[in-house]
């Protein structure tokens, strides 16, 4: 019995409060669904590996729990099956024609170039209306053009910038992805701004500069650094690496508002490094056989991190009804339903 | 058979405490009282046939899909057992859980993995890429000067590969 069958009550949440997430997972129950979904993966030939995501993302979902309840994946694995056999035929089609005709290739990529939005919108789609809440499911209505933009426009000119429009190609992002959700009938709003992702970049670039350029000067000053400088270079870019994760994810967390309700972040560098380190050193100790463990550890760290600042009851929320979402959209959605 | 748990209705993400009644009858007759003083109106009955119990993982609450968007979820493992093994034609679930759920099973499925694993990597692999290097045209070598590289370079790579031999 689960030692938290306790807390599977009602709360009596109707003031402004905080609500913590907790993931209620266990490293050596997950390694026994994992352990067996392998198994089972490599004995049917990679069949049965549909089956094992839906049971994988089933469990990470229902031990991710909100206000005293869990979250559900209600994904079938038909539709995953299917998903995945369409993309392996694809690749095998395009592996045979690029052999045989170049010319063909090269117009088969231009067309997977423009259809990606379409599939990264369907994904998304299919993704949030598998997953729930108290019985409510999440939604996701991107447009092509907003998908294209993200994919293409926004991190070329990102790169063509030199950089210099990167946190708006971030900010983009970050907005695509959650102005597009709903939780039911209510929709997600984001609410970062250009300065606020540019003031996590301008110190990371800044550092990243001067120390390349101090570590230069030193092995010019003390030839005997040469030897140890790349390995102080290796960690100080992972220090900025992690700088960036921790800030990133705190600011994207806390620009997201559900009607009147908003979110707090507060995953800290030493924080999130403790449970990398530690989540690497087993996993390779291990042969890998930590992974769900390290899951667990990461997922249990992150959601201590998440809180949602409710201002009201989470049970005013309705599932979105027939009549505001395309009758015809939500057909095709059920018969194409495919994970991409 | 009483079983506990929550309430939702599929139109709103309210969650309202409730008790299922299961009948000893065969099917048996499913009747749900809403524990809430606000809701405190008639039972509702809910044909078994209509009902779709999750499959079991771990100890993760268990839901109950009631009808076409109801849900009744309660992490009382026991009963919903107890209830589904009526219930499900399949006895897959039943024996994934069991697997799953068992030490040694877990054990010799995590050994039968790393053979299988090791195997893959020791023996299928180079087979795999010896049969492929063996397909290919002889001519192929002569060619390689198309890809950038000097086959002077390929035949001081074999030459010092087959010193090492």
């Amino acid at each position: 019995m689960n030692d938290h069958t306790s807390d599977y009550s009602i709360s009596t949440t109707s003031t402004p409060t905080a609500l913590p997430f907790q993931f209620r997972g266990e490293g050596l129950e997950y390694f026994k669904i994992w352990i067996v979904n392998v198994l089972l993966t490599v004995l049917t030939l990679g069949i049965y590996s549909a089956w094992a995501t839906v049971r994988n993302k089933r469990y990470i979902y229902a031990n991710l729990f909100l206000d005293g309840s869990n979250f559900r994946y209600l994904a079938e694995p038909l539709a995953i099956l299917k998903g995945r056999i369409i993309a392996v035929v694809a690749f095998i089609a395009f592996a045979l024609l690029s052999q045989s005709d170049p010319i063909a290739a090269l117009i088969l990529t231009v067309i997977l170039l423009l259809v990606a939005p379409l599939l990264i919108n369907k994904s998304l789609a299919f993704n949030r209306r598998m997953s729930t809440y108290n019985n409510i499911q999440f939604r996701f209505k991107g447009t092509y053009l907003e998908a294209f933009m993200v994919l293409y426009v926004w991190p070329l000119l990102a790169v063509l910038t030199l950089g210099i429009l990167y946190p708006l190609a971030l900010l983009k992002i970050h907005q695509y992805q959650v102005k597009n959700s709903a939780y039911g009938t209510s929709k997600f709003d984001f609410h970062a701004s250009y300065r606020d992702y540019a003031m996590i970049c301008l110190p990371l670039v800044a550092t990243a500069l001067l120390l390349t350029l101090l570590s230069i000067v030193m092995v010019s000053l003390v030839p005997v650094m040469a030897a140890i400088n790349p390995v102080i270079m290796v960690f100080v870019y992972l220090g900025l690496i992690l700088y960036f994760m921790t800030q990133t994810s705190n600011l994207f967390f806390r620009s997201i508002t559900l009607k009147s309700h908003s979110f707090s972040a507060d995953i800290t560098m030493t924080g999130l490094a403790k449970v990398l380190v530690i989540n690497t050193m087993l996993t390779i100790l291990t042969l890998g056989l930590y992974l769900p463990a390290a899951k667990v550890r990461m997922m249990k760290y992150v959601c201590s991190c998440l809180t949602m600042h409710a201002t009201d009851r989470l049970d005013n929320f309705s599932t979105a009804e027939q009549a505001n979402i395309s009758a015809l959209g939500e057909e095709l959605g059920q018969i194409f339903d495919v994970a991409v | 058979m009483n079983i506990n748990g929550v309430y939702l209705d599929g139109k709103t993400s309210k969650r309202i405490n409730a008790r299922m009644e299961v009948s000893a009858a065969r099917p048996p007759l499913l009747c749900i009282h809403l524990l809430d003083d606000s809701y405190a109106h008639e039972p509702l009955n809910i044909c078994y046939a209509d009902i779709k119990i999750e499959s079991r993982l771990g100890s993760t609450p268990r839901a109950i899909v009631l009808g076409q968007k109801q849900l009744f979820i309660t992490p009382d493992h026991y009963a919903i057992d107890m209830l589904a093994s009526t219930h499900s034609r399949s006895s897959w679930p039943r024996l994934l859980h069991k697997l799953e759920n068992s030490l040694p099973l877990v054990l010799f499925s995590t050994l039968v993995t790393l053979v299988i694993i090791w195997l893959t990597l020791t023996l299928a692999i180079p087979k795999a890429v010896e049969h492929i290097a063996e397909q290919l045209p002889v001519t192929n070598a002569n060619q390689s000067g198309g890809w950038g590289i000097d086959p002077a370079v390929i035949s001081l790579g074999i030459l010092l590969n087959n010193k090492n031999l």
